[in-house]
């Protein structure tokens, strides 16, 4: 979780200081940055979920099936949204 | 446009400091402060604040989860709940009457800022709460409207998830926050998916946001444990009292 909020601390950096040299070409690799940080953000407490369903499926089953679970109903909650 | 970027940086900075001492998302002030100070539609403030709760719950999960102070087991079972409920309430979002949804949360958030103040005598909830046999059932249940809170409204759901934490299962105060702001990250991911998906959230916002939550969860988060936990108690009851009346108000606005 710690690795994931400072690899998208890191992204927008990036994704300031393009924004900030100001040219169109680096505005859109800027804006493409900026994404990819709130795309790893939102995406981080499911790797954590999905870290705990892969070594919990190995021994505790109930921790395992609620992990499974709940990264199901978010992926399903996902393609509806579309 | 540096300016607006700066004041939202200021809204995430507060609002994750303050999110992570309590274990709440800090969706109670971004969500507000985004639509009435930065203009942002009310659902593109949703999805946004909902994207810092992530991150804001990341930093002080990072650090939460190295001290063992979040009960991993309880967390993930009832954030199965919590998520089932997050994606309910980010689809159906503006199909739901919201009116009395808002005056029965008022009700329930008053009668649980009552029972967290300290030096309260165990009252009727605590009373009923120490007799209830399916005490899981009960957090279960809390945990779903948790979700819904979270998906409908952009706040995190540890306004729900903290109290049942402490008063339904019995978990110390600082553990109960602990693990709310780990359970809140997955919640909120879920919903912010939805919206994310849909197009209601501009990316360029976000981060300004997002970068301060980060920057104010980290400190608090570390040096959390130093605060006295009746203090923290004090803090989480007047901040449901607020949100109650809020709550309230809104309400009113919808009939």
């Amino acid at each position: 979780m710690g690795l994931m909020a400072g690899v998208a601390v890191a992204c927008v950096v990036v994704g300031l200081v393009l924004r900030w040299l100001g040219s169109a070409r680096w505005g859109g690799a800027a804006e493409q940055w900026l994404s990819l940080a709130t795309t790893v953000i939102v995406v981080a407490p499911l790797v954590s979920l999905a870290g705990i369903a892969l070594s919990a499926s190995r021994g505790r089953g109930r921790l395992g099936v609620f992990a499974w679970g709940a990264l199901l109903v978010t992926l399903l909650g996902m393609g509806l949204a579309r | 446009m540096d300016q607006q970027l700066l004041s939202l940086f200021a809204i995430g900075l507060l609002a994750g400091g303050f999110g992570a001492l309590l274990g709440v998302g800090g969706g109670l002030i971004i969500v507000p402060a985004l639509s009435l100070l930065a203009g942002l539609p009310l659902r593109g403030a949703i999805g946004t604040s909902l994207i810092c709760i992530c991150g804001s719950s990341a930093a002080a999960s990072a650090v939460y989860l190295r001290r063992g102070r979040v009960d991993l087991p309880i967390a993930v079972e009832l954030q199965f709940f919590s998520v089932a409920g997050a994606v309910i309430a980010g689809l159906t979002a503006g199909f739901i009457p919201t009116a009395p949804l808002f005056f029965l949360f008022a009700l329930l958030l008053s009668a649980v800022a009552l029972q967290m103040w300290p030096s309260a005598s165990p009252g009727i909830l605590t009373r009923w709460l120490s007799r209830l046999s399916a005490r899981h059932s009960v957090a279960r249940g809390a945990s779903v409207g948790a979700g819904l809170i979270s998906g409908l409204l952009g706040v995190g759901g540890g306004i729900l998830n903290t109290p049942v934490l402490h008063l339904v299962l019995g978990k110390p105060f600082e553990q109960a926050t602990a693990t709310s702001s780990y359970m809140i990250g997955m919640t909120a991911a879920a919903g912010a998916l939805v919206y994310l998906v849909r197009g209601d959230v501009v990316p360029g916002l976000v981060t300004a946001a997002m970068v301060g939550t980060l920057a104010g969860a980290l400190p608090a988060a570390l040096a959390g444990h130093r605060l006295n936990a009746k203090g923290l108690r004090i803090a989480f009851a007047l901040l449901l009292l607020f949100v109650a009346y809020q709550m309230v108000r809104r309400g009113l606005l919808e009939i």
